[in-house]
């Protein structure tokens, strides 16, 4: 397979701001990733099934707990709960990311993140960490091949 | 320690004293702070001048009936547990006066003795601190505003940020479109930040409000309309009649903050209402008549006793779009009375509540230049 059939990679992004949003998803078309936006838990769930994207980031400022609801939702979810998950956070602790860090790990029910983006947003930073935890879940299992209507079905979950 | 009532000695003490009439009765009424005698039925005995010139004459009604429009005692009512043990009992409560309006106040409870020594009735002193929960309710009001500000600050800033990178990338691909789209973020967030710092300014602005026209029935459908969509989330009928010319003097960013926080809370208290689900309606009407504009908010939600009291001056009732800002009952006030108004209301437990705002009409001789 030469370069030009293997697929993008494909990210969700999760943001109930319209900005943010568009921030984040002309970082990851930038960095040749295929991105999906989501505005809410609900919707993040729904374009997590029908995309089963590589990647999921969702923005967790600290006031916004639904947020970690839908990923909680996520994470319960046999099928969904392998996709690696970045969180985006406005650091309002004092004690900076790793109070966040803290906050999350002591939550038992929550499993913690693949990886935190901490903001203002650094775009270099972001398509580094997204491309670090893409690049494992190939080493993982294969890439599906070549997008093509032969019967394969478009629900296979790599393991 | 018990006192010893020896009214004999009392009147000798009495008439020697050289100077005033200084009767108890007449110390009793003199007193600056609001006192009743009660006996063990809870009803009014006796009250002090100043708690009828301002509560009203409850003489002989039960004290939750007459203050807080309950039916039944509070729980862990202080003029029980002092019949019980005889001694003083404190407690913090909230009672409504003679206009209606809520006043919060620390109590006092002690045990008055016949001569027998047994307790004939309880005596309880209640100092009004409502301006007090008035400044704490202002500062976490505060805390709260500064809090949503800077959240708020951290989006505008990553919005801009945003902008700027997209406007980049357009410049470097030559994309047109990304242009666009990075240009109208930071359009469209330097604007929220421009209405972000006036908000700031505005709370951090002491008295003496502006003095400038403020055409009512205009303020007051702003208002109206911005609570519109969670009325109807909430399918509360939310309807304005505002057929006249009503101009006052005074800040309409003021008004218009006084208004959607009556509003605000008349939602709420249609929510906190389970029983007439999908009924409710809260009429707003701004009219006047000789001396004043009057703004009338009315709605057939839980009504008013202490319970719902709580609901009601829990501070900034954050509705997101209004900037978040609510202010609570108590600070409504604070802007009425800054504009030379007061407000007033009437409420019936499961029946509802009608606020009432009085401001003085804008004469045209009044008109400062």
């Amino acid at each position: 397979m030469d370069n030009n059939t293997i697929p993008r990679k494909k990210v969700l992004v999760v943001d109930d701001e319209k900005d943010i949003s568009t921030y984040l998803s002309r970082i990851f078309e930038e960095g040749g990733f295929h991105v999906t936006c989501a505005a809410d838990g609900e919707q993040a769930l729904q374009a997590a099934e029908r995309e089963r994207p590589d990647l999921i980031t969702m923005d967790l400022s600290m006031p916004r707990l639904s947020g970690v609801r839908s990923y909680q939702a996520l994470k319960s979810r046999p099928d969904l709960a392998t996709i690696p998950v970045i969180f985006v956070t406005g650091i309002t602790g004092p004690g900076g990311p790793r109070d966040t860090e803290r906050f999350y790990s002591t939550r038992r029910q929550i499993p913690p993140p693949d990886g935190f983006v901490s903001k203002p947003i650094d775009p270099a930073k972001v398509l580094e960490l997204a491309r670090e935890l893409t690049s494992s879940s190939v080493l993982a299992c294969p890439s599906p091949p070549d997008p093509q209507p032969l019967g394969l079905s478009t629900g296979s979950v790599p393991d | 320690m018990e006192a010893k009532i020896n009214t004999v000695a009392d009147e000798q003490r009495a008439r020697d004293f050289k100077g005033p009439n200084l009767s108890p009765a007449r110390l009793f009424d003199s007193v600056p702070y609001w006192i009743t005698i009660q006996d063990r039925d809870f009803r009014i005995v006796s009250a002090s001048a100043k708690l009828i010139a301002d509560f009203g004459d409850h003489l002989g009604e039960k004290c939750h009936v007459a203050y807080k429009n309950r039916s039944e005692p509070c729980a862990e009512c202080t003029l029980e547990c002092t019949f019980e043990d005889g001694q003083e009992h404190t407690s913090q409560e909230a009672l409504f006066d003679a206009q209606g309006m809520p006043r919060h106040v620390l109590a006092k409870t002690a045990p008055v003795r016949n001569q027998a020594g047994e307790i004939a009735a309880v005596m309880k002193v209640y100092v009004d601190v409502t301006e007090v929960r008035a400044l704490q309710n202002e500062l976490a009001g505060l805390g709260q505003l500064i809090g949503e500000i800077a959240h708020d600050a951290k989006n505008i800033l990553e919005g801009l940020q945003g902008g700027v990178y997209i406007v980049n990338l357009g410049f470097k691909n030559g994309n047109q479109e990304d242009i666009r789209v990075g240009w109208g973020m930071i359009q469209r967030n330097v604007t929220r930040l421009s209405a972000r710092l006036m908000d700031m300014l505005y709370c951090a602005r002491r008295r003496s409000p502006r003095r400038m026209p403020v055409f009512l029935p205009a303020v007051v459908r702003e208002a109206v309309e911005l609570f519109t969509p969670r009325a109807r989330q909430f399918h509360i009928d939310l309807q304005l009649r505002a057929a006249e010319q009503v101009e006052v003097l005074g800040e309409p960013e003021q008004i218009h903050k006084l208004v959607s926080n009556l509003i605000g809370n008349a939602i709420d208290a249609c929510t906190a209402d389970a029983e007439k689900q999908g009924l409710h309606r809260i009429v707003v009407a701004v009219s006047r008549d000789e001396l004043d504009a009057i703004i009338e908010v009315e709605d057939n939600g839980i009504g008013m006793d202490t319970t719902t009291r709580d609901v009601l001056f829990k501070d900034a009732t954050t509705t997101k779009g209004n900037a978040g800002h609510g202010l609570g009952l108590l600070l409504a006030q604070k802007v009425a009375s800054e504009h030379e108004g007061e407000i007033t209301v009437q409420s019936q437990p499961g029946k509802g509540s009608v606020f009432t705002v009085r401001l003085p009409v804008r004469h045209p001789k009044s008109i400062l230049t």
